[in-house]
């Protein structure tokens, strides 16, 4: 239970942080937080939690706006990258900037094992 | 250990994300980029997000309403002329920032900052034509004109009130452009709008082929050279009708001038990198009077063909302020509305093509240049020196050297280390004299037109505008009718600048200037119509010498033929001549090529089809007919062979166009030996076996295009109309639009220009006009208003354009207003 009260929380803050933050990589600082103060049992489920909740927030955050605009600009921006579709880039970037975040998440779980 | 495990778990986030923050070369930062919500996303609009908006300007005293329609075409109210001329250069850097930003940049040759070294010969060569120095004079000018700058100054102060007075942009409001290409906008200034304008210049007038007609002249025996570059024919059909009588002459101020005949050079000018890209731009305009159409009130046309790109050279807009009320095409960058109308008049252009750009060798004293022959004496030269910033290297410093004829622009480049640096071409010690670089006042033109009521404001408008050289083609409602082609046009002797002149002959120098009224004009012609397509302006009998590197021959025989047959014309007439497809050249080429072929039919071949299918042809270039390729195909491949002698790899040529091709081909016997292929020592090649083998070669190439796939034949996919996106990404872009034309051809859709802006304006009350472009009002590719238009343009749709009489009317249609107090 604490550990989906802490991941849903994570995605949460993490979502609002990216809103309301000019800072695009502020997502491995929140992960490294969550991971921090949540004290998850290994580190294999600190990077998992981390991944999830980085992974999650950027996808939501994507596809939310993405709805809004009919893929308009991330069709355009696929075809730029030479990526299959608009949501394989979305998938793409969410996923490397997930394991960015677990390990920082990883990171946090070192640190407090003392 | 466990340091080590978490130095490894913080290390790679944190080069990771050092990495992804900044860019590699031509690599953007991707994680500023991919942002979900300050990155690209937030270039994604949300489609229906389009509330009203109230901004506050009172710092700069503007107030005033902008009611945007469902095309997303602003119809700006200002309180008062300052306030309106503020909210265009708010309204259209909120739509196309990038583009303004792009083109001033392309013009003043700026590219290098942002693109790095490869575009380091392109901005050398923009600096050396003067660009920067042209719109400092034009800028000079406009200071001395109070009404004027103070439109600019409105126009400056509303594009930087959007950007930001310290450029408090944020990174998620640039245009993706911008983040793309990782650079910051910056503020807008006078000098940029002198810039865009000027590059129109360019745009339109920067071609010649003076160095080309001066090699040709040594290649070609003067009976060809005559035959193929002439200065008029006997079948041209000109702007101004043959009713008109020039009764002047070339007055005593001219005496002078017509003394001397301009010797070419008696030897080849020693450069091999040609110039002279055949021109593309082009464009058609007509006015009907009363007399000619079904509602009796005249109607004025116009469509400007120029290179086709998203965003769109041209916005939409509707500006109105008391004491005026206008609507139409603007260009962003430019305060006013080049191409329009309001409720009394509308007004078009379409290029002049008349050569305003001539070279002068130039003999300097010594290795200093600092001084040159004029006459008996030596006159000094001036520098001034270039400055190119480029991204990632140091910055390139150039001395250009300036005659009282203007820069020597081609020469051995000295950059800021010793080095030198190739310019693309080596016109050693020539210098260029260009009409673009005299201090002017287009924009006044503009402001004028935009204000005018009738024929005489009409006329005094116009006479400010200096270059590029137009045909201003001008309807009111009271009934006038008028074309000019103005200008600003030196007095030339016959043959001056047709090729490269001494420059150390005073004679040979520019004198004076045709005088306003002299230029070629007319109001209501007997025929009833006025029209324009880059013809010749006048037939011989006008007393001044002019030449061109390409009038056009076609478009303005099937216009003419059309409007002379027309009458009670309607706005649909007007629809299907705009986009006629008829393709004339086609006709008078197979009218020489056919008969030259051994009928393939006789024999069981593949050829036999296409040969049939081109004989029963009906000329029209249409999007889905297959014949209009078998001829493209034919056609290009029997050009090139006719003037193989001209494909030199060491000196500057340019080939006889299609008009006078065909004329050769008709005219010069079979075996000329301009046809005799020269590869070929031991063989004497006749037309009709170049004729023969191009055939031979066309059905052996459509054969192998039909092995991949039929329809790669449709005219459309093999011409192959892109609308590339002006940083030449294909993913911004409209690849292959599905539309019919070429050039030559009314409808002069081509590979990469076409019309630009079709506008229809039937001058009854109220005004009653259609228009349509290939783009969107919207420059974020991320809109669906970026491309919204293209398809429509592509098939021969048009919009009604509403010029509302007031903010009430333009209130009861709109989608969303922005209100500025």
């Amino acid at each position: 239970m604490k550990i989906i009260i802490s991941i849903v929380a994570g995605i949460i803050i993490c979502i609002i942080a990216q809103l309301f933050l000019p800072i695009w990589w502020i997502f491995a600082v929140i992960s490294f937080a969550v991971s921090f103060f949540a004290r998850y049992q290994t580190a294999g489920k600190s990077f998992l939690y981390g991944f999830i909740i980085v992974t999650v927030s950027w996808l939501s955050l994507y596809l939310f706006k993405d709805a809004a605009n009919a893929s308009i600009m991330s069709d355009k921006m696929a075809t730029l990258f030479s990526i299959k579709s608009n949501y394989w880039l979305f998938g793409i970037v969410s996923v490397v900037m997930g394991i960015l975040g677990g390990l920082t998440a990883m990171a946090a779980w070192f640190i407090n094992k003392k | 250990m466990r340091y080590l495990k978490i130095g490894i778990c913080l290390l790679i986030p944190i080069v990771a994300i050092y990495c992804l923050n900044r860019g590699f070369g031509s690599l953007p930062p991707l994680g500023k980029l991919m942002d979900p919500v300050n990155g690209f996303m937030a270039n994604a609009e949300r489609k229906n997000d389009l509330k009203n908006v109230e901004v506050d300007f009172a710092e700069y005293g503007v107030s005033g309403t902008v009611y945007f329609d469902d095309r997303l075409v602003p119809h700006v109210f200002g309180a008062d002329e300052k306030s309106m001329y503020f909210i265009q250069g708010y309204i259209t850097a909120k739509y196309r920032l990038w583009q303004m930003d792009i083109q001033t940049r392309a013009a003043a040759g700026r590219l290098s900052e942002i693109f790095g070294e490869k575009f380091i010969p392109y901005d050398l060569e923009q600096r050396r034509k003067g660009m920067i120095y042209a719109s400092e004079k034009a800028l000079a000018e406009l200071q001395k004109d109070k009404t004027m700058l103070a439109c600019v100054d409105a126009y400056t102060q509303g594009v930087n009130a959007f950007i930001g007075e310290q450029n408090e942009m944020s990174y998620a409001e640039y245009p993706i452009e911008f983040k793309l290409l990782d650079y910051k906008p910056e503020a807008w200034t006078h000098l940029k709008t002198m810039l865009m304008l000027k590059y129109m210049a360019s745009t339109l007038t920067g071609f010649d082929d003076d160095v080309e007609m001066t090699n040709l002249k040594q290649l070609l025996n003067e009976s060809d050279f005559n035959a193929l570059f002439p200065d008029y024919t006997d079948s041209i059909d000109p702007i101004i009708p043959t009713e008109k009588v020039y009764d002047y002459r070339a007055d005593s101020a001219t005496a002078n001038v017509a003394t001397i005949e301009n010797h070419y050079f008696n030897k080849v000018v020693d450069i091999f990198e040609s110039q002279h890209e055949k021109n593309q731009v082009g464009s058609n305009n007509w006015a009907l009077a009363g007399s000619k159409t079904k509602n009796g009130n005249p109607i004025l046309c116009n469509d400007p063909h120029l290179q086709l790109n998203l965003p769109s050279l041209w916005f939409e807009i509707q500006l109105s302020a008391p004491g005026l009320n206008c609507y139409g095409a603007s260009l962003p960058g430019a305060p006013a509305i080049v191409i329009g109308f309001n409720q009394n008049v509308a007004w078009g252009v379409t290029n002049a093509q008349v050569d305003v750009r001539d070279w002068y060798t130039i003999e300097f004293k010594d290795a200093q240049k600092s001084s040159y022959k004029y006459g008996n004496d030596w006159r000094n030269t001036t520098q001034r020196i270039e400055t190119i910033m480029v991204k990632d290297h140091e910055p390139i410093v150039d001395t250009v050297i300036y005659t009282h004829y203007g820069p020597i622009v081609y020469e051995e480049a000295i950059v800021s280390d010793g080095k030198t640096m190739p310019v693309s071409a080596n016109r050693v010690g020539m210098a260029m004299r260009w009409m673009a670089h005299e201090s002017s006042e287009e924009v006044k033109t503009f402001y004028l037109l935009n204000r005018a009521k009738n024929y005489d404001d009409y006329r005094e408008a116009i006479s400010y505008f200096s270059c590029p050289a137009q045909n201003f083609i001008f309807a009111a409602q009271d009934g006038d009718i008028a074309i000019t082609q103005q200008g600003k046009f030196p007095i030339k002797f016959k043959g001056q600048g047709k090729g490269v002149l001494d420059g150390s002959n005073p004679l040979n120098d520019y004198q004076t200037y045709i005088p306003f009224e002299q230029n070629p004009t007319i109001k209501n012609p007997t025929r009833g119509f006025c029209a324009s397509a880059n013809q010749h302006p006048t037939d011989s009998t006008y007393p001044y010498y002019y030449n061109s590197y390409d009038f056009e021959y076609y478009r303005n025989r099937i216009i003419n033929t059309s409007l002379t047959q027309l009458n009670a014309a309607t706005i649909d007439d007007m629809q299907a001549l705009q986009q006629n497809n008829f393709n004339l050249p086609a006709k008078e080429a197979l009218g020489v090529m056919l008969p030259l072929v051994n009928n393939p039919c006789r024999t069981e071949n593949g050829a036999c089809d296409k040969y049939k299918a081109l004989q029963e042809w009906d000329f029209m270039n249409d999007a889905e007919a297959i014949t209009p390729t078998y001829f493209q195909i034919w056609w290009d491949t029997l050009y090139q062979i006719i003037w193989d002698e001209m494909n030199s790899e060491k000196i500057a040529y340019t080939k006889p166009n299609n008009y006078f091709t065909i004329r050769a081909m008709r005219n010069f016997g079979n075996d000329h030996v301009l046809f005799d292929i020269v590869a070929t020592d031991n063989k004497k090649e006749t037309l009709a076996d170049l004729i023969q083998s191009s055939f031979d070669i066309m059905v052996k190439t459509v054969d192998s295009l039909t092995h991949d796939d039929e329809k790669q034949l449709a005219w459309y996919l093999h011409k192959h109309t892109n609308i590339m996106h002006i940083s030449q990404i294909p993913a911004f872009s409209k690849l292959a639009v599905n539309n019919g034309g070429y050039k030559n051809i009314v409808n002069a859709t081509s590979e990469t220009h076409g019309p630009s802006w079709r506008m229809i304006v039937e001058l009854s009350s109220p005004v009653n006009a259609f228009g349509v472009y290939p783009g969107g009002q919207s420059g974020n590719p991320g809109s669906k208003y970026f491309n919204n238009f293209v398809d429509d343009w592509a098939a021969g749709k048009y919009y009604p354009l509403n010029l509302y009489l007031d903010a009430e009317a333009a209130k009861k249609s709109s989608l969303f207003t922005i209100t500025f107090n």
